[in-house]
């Protein structure tokens, strides 16, 4: 996927923006505070359909203004172009038509254009909570596989559900009504989860391991484990989640909610044998964060056979010459990408588009 | 609005209880019945009465009825040893324009929610199960909705009369006929893809 450009009305800071990009690199060069960042969530917002940075969708219209608008324009690896336009009002609903055509449903939107975003933040992926890593693998997933992102909404709908059960016949005293239909649509679309997240870890996995080789020489393989809150060893995954379930009914009934299940699972990731949420610098941990999303842009691009857009927030900061230096060669052998700077001297040795933004206004800079 | 008519005003206001009905359609509605003749407007309003005063539900499957049994119960040339279960009595209505099945039926009255405090107990489901011992039941088909609800409902159903050796089956969740798959939601594709059959 190449982004030919982006038209921007009232979107945060940025009260008017027209720019066409290039299909490598594009550097987005700026102060602290300007509005760098801004753009990376406005392309964002077309992958998802929501904001990388903020829930409420409504910050990201203009302060002073009532409504936002923005257009983006691509072309598919099979040379499909497709014209994408998201409409805000503020305390409206948010309008998403592609082509022309109005999408009857937000989650539409997923799927075509897959992006892959690094923010500073990211570095979570190594020694955050869990549900960083597991939000990282289903978002993987849930870009190559269809299937997978039904399976995950419908298994939110269902834990909600039983949770309810759960809570009411805890706060009765009697018996979960209607508990093993619900245990069995646990158990029906957890299993689906787990089976197709150790798959996508795989799939992460052996790229990290070769993406490693080529960033960081003399470093041991990245290799990844996926911690299951459920005895998985020498069952199959439904039998064992099933059973998972009947073991911890007692205490659910005690406590009022689903105590095991594909939610409270967790993905440890070694570096060089070693656990890297105990072991390793925050510079190692950092870049094994960056792999990580590499892996996972090299991922959705072979099985998608569609290169992911990659955004990248001030990765460079903490990055010594010499990796930026590969990171970006790499980079600039497959994807198109953008990237956030608050350096003034450059960084980025190949050709690229540049833009610098200072209090909303985007200006294209010469070369 | 206030047009100095109050029987109007309050004839709008009752058609826009109806759904689907806003303040435009019911005044069309409301003027529609002023250019009706009298004998066709008390027709039509005894119908009004008569549907609330002698349609009540089937005592053996819970659908609407005149009396104390619905037509379809009461109809000997149906097949006896199936019945279709589905959520509302108006499903009844979609089925049996189909002209496909000829078993009988059951109406839950919902499907199983513990978010809205709906548990077996509050569903026609007891009833469903005195119908699978007593009748000679041979299958009984779970119509329920393609939702969480609805399908946790139909789980829960095959469970509880999985003693009973009859066959529960569930209908294919599959892509609608006469349309393209490029019209399809990804949804409906990934599950009628799971639910794939050998030709």
């Amino acid at each position: 996927m190449i982004i030919k450009s982006l038209d921007l009305v009232n979107f945060r800071n940025i009260k008017e923006a027209t720019l066409a990009f290039s299909g490598t690199f594009n550097v987005i060069r700026g102060r602290n505070a300007q509005g760098k960042t801004n753009l990376l969530e406005a392309i964002h917002l077309f992958s998802l359909g929501r904001s990388f940075r903020t829930r409420r969708r409504e910050e990201m219209v203009k302060f002073d203004e009532e409504y936002l608008f923005a257009r983006l324009a691509c072309t598919s690896d099979a040379g499909v172009s497709f014209r994408i336009e998201i409409g805000l009002e503020r305390g409206g609903r948010i309008s998403v038509s592609v082509n022309g055509k109005k999408l009857a449903a937000l989650s539409e939107i997923i799927g075509i254009m897959p992006t892959v975003i690094f923010i500073p933040e990211d570095v979570a992926l190594a020694t955050g909570p869990p549900s960083e890593r597991r939000t990282f693998v289903d978002y993987t997933a849930s870009q190559i596989s269809p299937s997978f992102l039904q399976n995950l909404k419908e298994y939110r709908k269902v834990l909600v559900q039983r949770n309810a059960a759960l809570k009411r016949a805890m706060e009765s005293g009697s018996q979960p009504e209607g508990i093993t239909a619900w245990d069995e649509m646990i158990v029906e679309c957890g299993a689906a989860i787990i089976e197709g997240r150790q798959e996508m870890l795989s799939e992460i996995e052996s790229r990290a391991s070769r993406l490693i080789d080529d960033i960081m020489t003399g470093t041991g393989a990245i290799t990844m484990q996926y911690s299951c809150s459920v005895d998985l060893s020498g069952k199959e995954t439904k039998e064992a989640l099933r059973e998972a379930l009947l073991g911890t009914r007692d205490q659910e009934k005690r406590r009022g909610y689903t105590l095991v299940g594909p939610h409270y699972d967790d993905i440890s990731i070694f570096l060089d044998d070693r656990e890297l949420k105990r072991y390793g610098s925050q510079g190692r941990k950092r870049l094994a964060s960056i792999i990580l999303k590499l892996a996972q842009a090299w991922a959705i691009m072979e099985r998608r056979a569609e290169r992911p857009i990659v955004l990248l927030d001030d990765i460079f900061s903490e990055l010594d010459d010499e990796t930026a230096r590969r990171v970006n060669s790499l980079l600039s052998d497959r994807y198109q990408s953008f990237i956030t700077t608050p350096r003034t001297e450059d960084i980025i040795d190949v050709e690229a588009a540049r833009f610098f933004v200072e209090e909303g206004v985007v200006a294209v800079e010469k070369e | 609005m206030d047009y100095g008519l109050p029987a109007l005003q309050a004839l709008i206001e009752h058609f826009k209880k109806l759904p689907g009905v806003g303040e435009k359609t019911a005044r069309r509605l409301t003027f529609a019945v002023l250019d009706m003749g009298e004998e066709e407007v008390t027709g039509f309003a005894e119908t009004l009465l008569q549907v609330k005063q002698d349609i009540g539900f089937c005592n053996r499957c819970g659908s609407l009825a005149e009396g104390e049994i619905c037509g379809v119960c009461g109809d000997n040339s149906r097949n006896e040893s199936i019945i279709c279960v589905v959520e509302r009595p108006s499903d009844v209505f979609v089925l049996e324009n189909s002209g496909q099945f000829r078993g009988r039926y059951h109406v839950l009255h919902g499907v199983l929610s513990p978010l809205d405090g709906v548990g077996p107990g509050d569903l026609n489901i007891t009833q469903l199960e005195n119908r699978v011992r007593d009748e000679g039941i041979k299958e009984v088909i779970v119509a329920t909705n393609p939702s969480i609800e609805g399908d946790t409902t139909s789980l829960f159903i095959a469970q509880l009369l999985g003693k009973y050796g009859i066959k529960v089956t569930r209908p294919v969740r599959g892509l609608p006929l006469g349309s393209s798959l490029e019209y399809v939601d990804r949804g409906t594709i990934s599950k009628a893809l799971e639910g794939r059959e050998p030709i």
